[in-house]
């Protein structure tokens, strides 16, 4: 049976459909967390745009992949939760989803000294984006009064993109190092 | 009501929301509220459905309370609360008499969605229970090592983080795995049939019609 | 025929230091049933990986040596066409199972194919009757049991109606009677359904009583491949396989010394036949 037989190397051709696979998962868990998470204060991460804004840093997709992310995270929460204003959910992700994207494909290196902050800071901008754009369409569809919005709505938004800041940042690297541990058995 | 093909649902949610945005009074709020209850009593939905409506209705006076704390206005504040019922309703009343994959299945057969973000959302929804229970059993092994959800606010979050870093990483890597299997069934094929979808028929072009004589009335009134 | 012929094949992981399997060479016959035992690292998975073409394609990676399935040559077609030929069930089958209900998640893999409507429910009804789940077509897949979603695992690989079946660890996360379901079913698929079965099996004592053919893979390489009776005997030669080694066996091999040697057993009660036959007769030769 002892043969010599000549080594090839081969492209990995596998993973095309990975992005799929993870955001799907990272989603799921984005929903339970919603359920589980003991309310803090009042105040809990919003775990939906923690997942994808993790899954976009992982996956770094393309616009028009950001846009079916963003609608689909919108979406994911509607069987489940009881939103407000689910057409409100699907703009506000599918704007977060696009701005965590474009800070994720910016060319300029986002650190601190060595420390790469670039899933804080996506973390924390497509959460106040995402909140902005839902607490500003629920605003104008259900003609809140604009104190509410500014003293009840903001300070919510904010606080909860600093909690997702932290989040983000904490989870993206252990999850990293095993997203590129490809067939490492 | 209940014959009529997913698409049509799909479109009811929406136009629903845009009445819901559109109209001012009370009473038509109230009126659109009321034929959505009407409407799950007509499909007998389940007790879970009443009770998912019932958050809501909650939710609405909280709302009302909200609005009225800040503008003394018992008709804004009123119409406000009913507003929000109307659009968050809809969809309690779809997903009740309607399955999610029909639902995906016509908006990716008839409305052009690609076929992956119908995927990535049926497949999320799949796996809901299955990570519950697990963090379920990573919570009660996080308490037995003394992770515990006392002490201020940081220090509670950095311990709920230690059972929700676990999950993510497992579902990473069985990202791989499913990953793996979707290729192997032939995912991405370009010769993927659209699965069965129900066309619309009379039922549905009635239902459409009268959405858009409705609709109409109110715009022009 | 022979259903799966590899000839030296070596593969290492695109990242790794170390070749995952080194010159392997094997041939699993048709409607034969393999169980592939080793510890661990010593190449199973990758193995069955190899079979199933998701090594190389799917990985990438340095390969040599030939796998055929069946007249396919691994490394000259998709990984989508090799796996009409072999079903492959991965170690976490929950994976597997991307959607909603049972009957879609049959359906799932001939949908992509673009099979027609009236085929796929004629195979989803056909597999799932294989499995033993007929009847919960409609049922949520998140709510069955973890044997039943194994089940469901396979059947949506014999969907595609391929010849081989390959799983990996099936019993690692199943208790023991599951475990012993599991070895029926695939006894029934093997016998009935005529299917090649290669299964990775940790407990080789749950695969004796079925298996045809035992592999023994060390460090990427075959180190002993056979009938069960003649790796099992190889195992019990060796010190470090002593408690890989079925306790039947273990029984078997420690009694020969002191007894003749017994048949080669496959399940308790042949055991307890010949030992009893045995017994008598020394009795019988006592008494005399």
């Amino acid at each position: 049976m002892e043969q010599k037989q000549d080594v090839v190397y081969y492209q990995a051709k596998g993973g095309k459909y990975r992005w799929v696979a993870v955001t799907a998962l990272l989603l799921a868990i984005g929903a339970i967390l919603k359920m589980v998470t003991p309310g803090v204060a009042g105040v809990t991460p919003n775990w939906t745009i923690a997942m994808y804004c993790i899954a976009i840093n992982l996956i770094r997709p393309s616009l028009s992949q950001a846009v079916g992310i963003g609608l689909v995270a919108g979406a994911v929460n509607i069987p489940f939760s009881k939103s407000a204003f689910p057409y409100g959910n699907l703009v506000s992700e599918l704007a977060g989803a696009l701005i965590c994207t474009l800070i994720v494909s910016a060319a300029i290196d986002i650190k601190i000294g060595k420390l790469n902050i670039r899933p804080a800071i996506s973390g924390f901008l497509s959460t106040v984006c995402s909140g902005l754009v839902f607490t500003g369409i629920l605003k104008i569809v259900l003609s809140l009064p604009l104190q509410a919005y500014l003293y009840g709505m903001l300070p919510v938004v904010f606080i909860t993109g600093a909690i997702n800041c932290l989040i983000t940042q904490l989870l993206y690297f252990p999850a990293q190092r095993l997203f590129d541990a490809n067939g490492g058995h | 009501m209940f014959k009529v093909a997913p698409l049509t649902k799909i479109v009811f949610t929406m136009v629903v929301s845009l009445w819901a945005v559109a109209l001012f009074s009370p009473l038509a709020l109230s009126v659109v509220v009321g034929v959505q209850l009407l409407l799950m009593v007509l499909g007998r939905v389940e007790a879970k459905t009443y009770k998912a409506t019932a958050y809501l209705a909650l939710f609405a006076v909280f709302l009302f309370l909200l609005q009225y704390v800040f503008v003394p206005d018992t008709r804004l504040a009123l119409v406000t609360g009913l507003k929000m019922m109307a659009m968050a309703m809809v969809f309690i009343l779809v997903l009740a008499t309607t399955r999610v994959q029909d639902l995906t299945a016509a908006l990716v057969g008839q409305c052009r969605i690609p076929y992956e973000y119908a995927f990535m959302f049926t497949t999320a929804l799949r796996f809901v229970p299955d990570f519950l229970s697990e963090s379920r059993t990573i919570q009660e092994a996080q308490a037995c090592r003394g992770y515990s959800t006392k002490g201020n606010i940081v220090k509670r979050m950095i311990n709920f983080l230690a059972i929700v870093k676990p999950l993510v990483l497992r579902a990473i890597s069985r990202s791989e795995t499913m990953a793996l299997s979707m290729e192997l069934r032939g995912f991405g094929s370009q010769k993927r049939n659209i699965g069965s979808q129900v066309a619309l028929g009379w039922h549905d072009y009635t239902a459409l019609s009268g959405m858009v004589t409705v609709t109409l009335g109110i715009f022009l009134y | 025929m022979s259903e799966i012929v590899i000839s030296g094949l070596s593969y290492t992981y695109p990242k790794a230091a170390k070749p995952s399997l080194q010159n392997v060479s094997l041939k699993i016959d048709s409607g034969a049933f393999a169980a592939l035992a080793g510890l661990n690292g010593s190449g199973k998975t990758s193995l069955c990986l190899a079979i199933a073409g998701a090594v190389p394609h799917y990985y990438g990676g340095a390969m040599a040596g030939q796998v055929y399935t069946g007249e396919v040559k691994t490394t000259e077609s998709g990984i989508c066409e090799i796996a009409n030929i072999v079903g492959l069930v991965l170690e976490d089958y929950e994976s597997q199972l991307v959607t909603l209900t049972v009957e879609e998640e049959v359906a799932f893999g001939l949908e992509n194919r673009g099979v027609e409507q009236s085929e796929i429910n004629r195979r989803v009804k056909e597999a799932l009757q294989m499995v033993g789940l007929s009847g919960k077509e409609k049922q949520q897949t998140a709510a069955l049991s973890g044997g039943q979603k194994q089940r469901l695992a396979i059947a949506s690989v014999l969907a595609t109606k391929p010849q081989i079946l390959v799983l990996d660890e099936p019993t690692s996360a199943l208790d023991p009677e599951g475990a012993s379901e599991l070895y029926e079913l695939l006894h029934r698929l093997n016998q009935d359904h005529k299917l090649t079965i290669l299964v990775v099996e940790h407990d080789l004592s749950l695969a004796l009583p079925f298996a045809s053919q035992f592999i023994l893979l060390a460090d990427g390489s075959v180190e002993k491949a056979g009938s069960p009776a003649e790796v099992l005997q190889y195992m019990g030669s060796k010190q470090h396989y002593a408690c890989s080694l079925p306790p039947l066996w273990q029984l078997k091999l420690g009694l020969e010394p002191e007894f003749s040697s017994f048949g080669d057993w496959k399940t308790d009660d042949e055991a307890a036949n010949e030992l009893i036959h045995c017994l008598e007769k020394l009795e019988a030769g006592k008494s005399a």
